[in-house]
């Protein structure tokens, strides 16, 4: 059972808050049994970056996302109308998210002990 | 019914910290309880003790720590979010060999286990998001 169910809305690059919400992630990921749902603007932080780190100067923390497994996450999903709706059906992705409708969505939240959202 | 607070918005670009502040304000009046208020990304700005608003408008700050020192709460910082944006205590800023600290009187400075604490032993976790 997923005890911490982060929900991750913040694209990449344009703040901080992508980087600093999947710390949080990670933090919870040491101490529970996680799931990370990325949701809207958030899926974008699954496309692999185009741009080399030197060139956008900032840290590629979407690197990341491929040691989840190591982290004992497995649990990792992406809002499949966000997906048409930003188009990334094609995209090059870090990982590919187990892709979830509305409904499945409801499903997980109402199965999740703690939701949190960044 | 036991809460666990999860702020995250800019003092004067979000409103995350108003609604927050009005949220805790409510819960605690019906005799709820708020395990710990943890403030991450730009919300832990709410800390700063070097903010001067002009004297006609609501300090957040003060209001939050009146909030806290009223209901005995844990206004608990991210160290991560704090350290990025210049927030530092006594012990950061001389571990950073900073000419000075700023943190207000009435917060702490942890890491993001407290988070995760605070959202697993409580009934109710909230965010409120930048």
């Amino acid at each position: 059972m997923t005890e911490l169910l982060f929900i991750l809305s913040h694209p990449p690059g344009a703040s901080v808050y992508a980087q600093e919400a999947f710390d949080a992630a990670l933090a919870g990921s040491a101490f529970s049994n996680i799931a990370i749902l990325f949701v809207g603007a958030g899926c974008l932080q699954l496309i692999q970056p185009k741009l080399a780190v030197e060139a956008h100067e900032r840290k590629d923390f979407q690197r990341g996302f491929k040691a989840l497994a190591d982290y004992d996450v497995h649990d990792v999903y992406g809002c499949e109308d966000s997906f048409k709706q930003f188009g990334l059906h094609n995209q090059a992705l870090v990982i590919q998210p187990t892709l979830l409708t509305r409904v499945d969505i409801s499903a997980r939240l109402k199965g999740a002990q703690r939701v949190l959202c960044f | 019914m036991n809460f666990a607070l999860n702020i995250q918005g800019s003092p004067y670009t979000s409103n995350s910290l108003w609604s927050a502040l009005h949220f805790a304000q409510a819960c605690l009046n019906e005799g709820h309880r708020i395990h710990r208020v943890f403030f991450y990304h730009d919300a832990v700005l709410v800390a700063n003790a070097l903010q001067a608003p002009p004297q006609d408008e609501m300090n957040l700050t003060t209001a939050w720590q009146t909030l806290g020192q009223n209901f005995e709460l844990d206004l608990c910082l991210c160290v991560a979010s704090c350290l990025r944006r210049g927030i530092l205590n006594d012990s950061e800023a001389q571990r950073f060999e900073k000419t000075a600290s700023n943190l207000a009187p009435g917060f702490n400075i942890s890491g993001l286990g407290q988070l995760i604490e605070a959202s697993l032993v409580s009934d109710r976790v909230i965010s409120f998001g930048a």
